[in-house]
């Protein structure tokens, strides 16, 4: 015999009432519409267009090191 | 459960119920009556009611993350409700420690039962119920998972998202500290 085992192991099953109340709402559930973001996903972009934001994001963030960045010393 | 449905995996019906969503309610014949009873033994049948309903709606909103490669289900639900069950923790508490202390186990029976059971606890239970009390939550998640449901380290790892080797520990420290009341009996 087990201590831990045998502890509350006389614990009433679950209803058939509670059972049913919580498949019911499991079921409800699974006949809500999907949400918006699934149903109409965002379309892709077009290759060329995130290249182009890449290019866009590369340059300004390029930019905005060569500003501040300090001034190197002349090439002996 | 249709017979179409009896032999199919979990991961299988779970990957089908992206399509057809009513099959996740497979999973819920499955596994609703032992997830009850795994949270009634901890935290009573009224509150183990609602474990159950949330446990399967947050299982069917996550179904899309679920590794398809575990083909049974049983420790990722038992994980979801093993954390919902830990929103209860204080509970769980003072109620092992209320039998612990009176001998007579408060655990919320069903409103519907008209005889009250209130055998009063051996003294072994007693002890047992301020040992448990006494252990963290995830040391007591990690002894009740395998001496109640028969885990294995593998099985109570995936369900709580940890290692099998802090699995390994938490259970030799949960063990130490019931020692007193198990000895040596084997988990």
């Amino acid at each position: 015999m087990s201590t831990i085992r045998d502890f509350r192991r006389d614990t009433p099953p679950m209803t058939a009432q509670a059972e049913s109340a919580a498949r019911a709402r499991l079921l409800a559930a699974a006949r809500e519409p999907e949400p918006r973001r699934e149903q109409h996903p965002e379309p892709l972009r077009e290759p060329r267009t995130i290249r182009q934001a890449a290019i866009r994001q590369a340059t300004t963030a390029g930019d905005a090191r060569l500003v501040t960045r300090p001034a190197l010393p002349n090439a002996t | 459960m249709s017979v179409e449905t009896a032999e199919i995996d979990d991961a299988e019906l779970i990957r089908r119920s992206v399509g057809d969503r009513e099959q996740f309610a497979v999973l819920f014949d499955r596994y609703a009556r032992q997830i009850h009873l795994y949270a009634a033994r901890r935290i009573g049948t009224q509150a183990a009611d609602d474990i159950v309903a949330e446990t399967f709606l947050a299982a069917f909103r996550r179904r899309g993350s679920y590794d398809l490669s575990y083909p049974l289900a049983r420790p990722w639900l038992y994980g979801i409700a093993t954390t919902l069950v830990a929103r209860h923790r204080r509970q769980e508490e003072r109620m092992l420690r209320a039998l612990a202390r009176t001998g007579v186990d408060p655990l919320p029976e069903p409103i519907a039962d008209t005889v009250v059971r209130r055998v009063a606890a051996r003294d072994k239970e007693r002890e047992l119920a301020e040992a448990l009390a006494s252990l963290s939550r995830g040391d007591r998640d990690v002894l009740l998972l395998v001496a109640w449901e028969g885990f294995s380290y593998e099985e109570v790892a995936q369900a709580l998202g940890i290692s099998p080797g802090t699995v390994r520990s938490r259970l030799h420290r949960a063990r130490r500290k019931t020692r007193a009341v198990l000895g040596d009996e084997e988990l």
